[in-house]
């Protein structure tokens, strides 16, 4: 007999979560639900220590959204194991559902009912066979398409950034963004590194590089904005780590497995 | 009350540009009916002119009375639209078209009538025609009070227009923020859960479901509600999304006796509330507090929504206040000394929640609208970090009462 299908369900209110969870037990009964999450972080958590086949991520969650929680995964999960199947369940959410839909991620709409459990229970049972690469490859294609309808969505609306304002004591340091070869999240900072100087700037990675020119800026780990024009090289090590040299400074960036292919050879 | 002042220029022009078509039709025609009516009692009342018959004094006053008043619209619009003043461009139109159109006019009428001797000749019979110079003059004055008068009775139109317009827009706009959906689906779908586990705790989240969405229909059919209605809605409002948050919500409503029954516009606290849940509390693993508060002075009615959540932190708010947000209402006011705090809480970063135009901040956006629409600059809005702890918000609201009989 083969080893039942764990999952963990991952959602702050208990109510849903609760109510999940029943839905699963009766609908699905051979289901091993082996964690549950009341936030991102906890998730992030749940799942690596259980290795779970299936998570069940409510998208709006205090600590990690559940995207959040998918792009740590992608990035993070070792390349031996399989990671788990991401099912995204959420409320009334046009932007998020049409995400789904263009990355080919199976999601839940809130409230649960047994009808779209079954197809959704369905859905899942096609997808658990496959091997570990073939997963990771197409949960980090996934990740990537959701942050692509992200940008895609915001584009237009948000004025580019031109001057970086960073704090040092009493002086205001104003770096030209073209400058800046690397953005680097901390804790609830940002490093900014150029070829002169070193900064810190409070502000979020993400609603940073909603302003950045995309020709230029690019993410290539879901803490790290690079700026192309100062990328020397890619390097592969032998672990099949991918980082990045830099001119004129001394840091090697990492580039995680949802960006990689940003650095293939042509 | 309010002190909203339109860019006057621009409704000047938008009134001469109003008159091009029909309205310019129409007044040439009234001007024709005033010429005629001249030229019935020049003819009648004035015999050294009457005596040349009705014909003569028609064709008269209708030259001198229409040029002069196809001149004056001319160079009325021309001297607006060439920037020398919307007064000055008056005064030179009135003052040129009467002398030039009289002496056009006369032309013209000479011209006509067959009278003229010389190509040049103006005057033919200077004597006589004098006489309808003059009340040609009379009736082009008459004739400009008239079109001013319009103007201004268009330009008042147009004013209160706009700003029914804007407080509609502002209206709808939080009403539209009312209906969130995703707060609904969120409610119904914790409801779902409940009825199955806990019947009398679906019944309760029901009835302040039903609560809130009366009150919330209520409000949509008014602009003002006493605070104590106000906070009625809050009151439901929280205690439904406590439901979902569980022990991660906790809020007090401390509302004094004196405040209840001071009138406030409609739903003014509900965004700044559901702004400190949404974007402060739930983003918390811990969770946190929300406080409504409230206090009278003699003048002035202090509203204070406060939250313990992530919130925002100086550098924050000084950064919004040095930054504009790029909405037009933003640049509109950015001039303005007040417009500092015009913030929001600091950008969503999860997905479902991205700023986009016309969203980012928008609670507070729309909410210093519906201010600045209802209290023109007596009103208040104010952000600062939360005294309950280091890291929430603090929401300050100050609008004028008038002080009891």
């Amino acid at each position: 007999m083969p080893d039942p299908i764990t999952a963990v369900i991952a959602d702050d209110e208990p109510l849903l979560r609760e109510a999940l969870v029943r839905e699963l037990q009766s609908l699905w009964p051979e289901l091993n639900i082996v964690a549950t999450a009341t936030n991102g972080l906890a998730a992030i958590d749940a799942l690596i220590r259980h290795q779970p086949d299936i998570a069940f991520l409510d998208i709006q969650m205090p600590g990690a959204t559940g995207i959040e929680v998918a792009e740590n995964i992608a990035d993070e999960w070792p390349d031996d194991t399989k990671p788990p199947l991401i099912v995204f369940v959420t409320a009334f959410d046009q932007y998020a559902v049409d995400a789904f839909k263009t990355a080919a991620i199976d999601y839940l709409l809130k409230p649960v009912n047994s009808e779209r459990l079954q197809a959704t229970k369905t859905r899942i049972e096609d997808r658990l066979g496959g091997g570990a690469s073939d997963t990771i490859t197409r949960l980090s294609h996934q990740v990537r398409q959701l942050l692509e309808v992200e940008v895609a969505q915001t584009d237009e609306s948000i004025e580019p950034l031109r001057i970086i304002r960073a704090g040092a004591g009493d002086t205001v340091k104003m770096i030209p963004v073209e400058q800046v070869a690397l953005f680097e999240s901390a804790d609830k900072y940002i490093s900014v590194y150029t070829t002169e100087t070193e900064a810190l700037i409070r502000e979020s990675l993400r609603s940073l590089l909603l302003r950045l020119d995309r020709e230029k800026f690019v993410q290539i780990h879901r803490g790290a904005v690079v700026n192309l024009n100062y990328v020397e090289a890619a390097v592969k090590d032998d672990t099949g780590k991918l980082t990045l040299r830099l001119r004129g400074i001394d840091k090697t960036p990492t580039v995680s497995r949802v960006y990689r292919h940003l650095f293939q050879a042509m | 009350m309010s002190s909203y002042t339109p860019d006057s220029t621009a409704e000047l022009q938008t009134t001469a540009s109003d008159m091009n078509r029909g309205s310019l039709l129409k007044i040439m025609m009234q001007n024709f009916v005033f010429c005629t009516l001249v030229a019935v009692l020049l003819w009648q009342f004035v015999p050294s002119v009457g005596q040349y018959g009705f014909f003569n004094c028609f064709v008269h006053a209708q030259a001198i009375g229409n040029t002069i008043a196809l001149m004056a619209i001319g160079l009325t619009r021309w001297g607006i639209s060439a920037g020398i003043g919307d007064n000055l461009a008056k005064v030179l139109g009135i003052l040129v078209s009467t002398v030039l159109g009289t002496l056009i006019g006369l032309w013209l009428a000479g011209t006509v009538l067959g009278l003229r001797t010389g190509p040049l000749d103006f005057f033919y019979d200077a004597d006589e025609y004098i006489v309808t110079a003059i009340t040609a003059v009379l009736a082009s004055l008459a004739f400009n009070w008239h079109l001013n008068r319009r103007e201004k009775l268009t330009r008042l139109e147009l004013r209160a227009t706009r700003q029914q317009h804007r407080a509609d827009r502002a209206h709808h706009a939080m009403l539209r923020a009312q209906l969130d959906p995703h707060m609904f689906f969120n409610t119904l779908a914790n409801l779902r859960a409940l009825i199955n586990t806990d019947t009398e705790q679906a019944i309760a989240m029901l009835d302040r479901l039903d609560g809130f969405m009366r009150q919330s229909l209520k409000a949509s059919r008014s602009t003002h509600h006493t605070l104590q209605e106000e906070t009625a809605v809050l009151d439901d409002y929280l205690s439904l999304l406590q439901i979902r948050l569980q022990d991660r919500l906790q809020y007090k409503i401390d509302i004094p006796a004196t405040c209840r029954n001071v009138q406030i516009p409609t739903l003014l606290l509900q965004p700044l509330v559901e702004n400190a849940v949404r974007h402060g509390i739930e983003p918390n693993v811990e969770g946190g507090l929300v406080s409504i508060s409230a206090q009278l002075t003699q003048n002035a009615l202090n509203l204070v929504v406060e939250d313990t959540g992530v919130g925002m932190d100086t550098s924050v708010i000084a950064r919004i206040n040095n930054t504009t947000v790029n909405t037009s209402f933003n640049k509109n006011r950015a001039s303005k000394p007040n417009t500092a705090d015009q913030a929001q809480y600091p950008p969503q970063h999860s997905p479902q929640r991205l700023p986009q135009r016309g969203d980012s901040g928008f609670g507070l956006e729309n909410l210093r609208e519906r201010l600045h629409l209802a209290y023109g600059t007596d009103a208040q809005l104010h952000i600062t970090p939360s005294t309950m702890n280091n890291t929430g918000t603090r929401v300050e609201i100050t609008i004028p009462v008038k002080p009891p009989a």
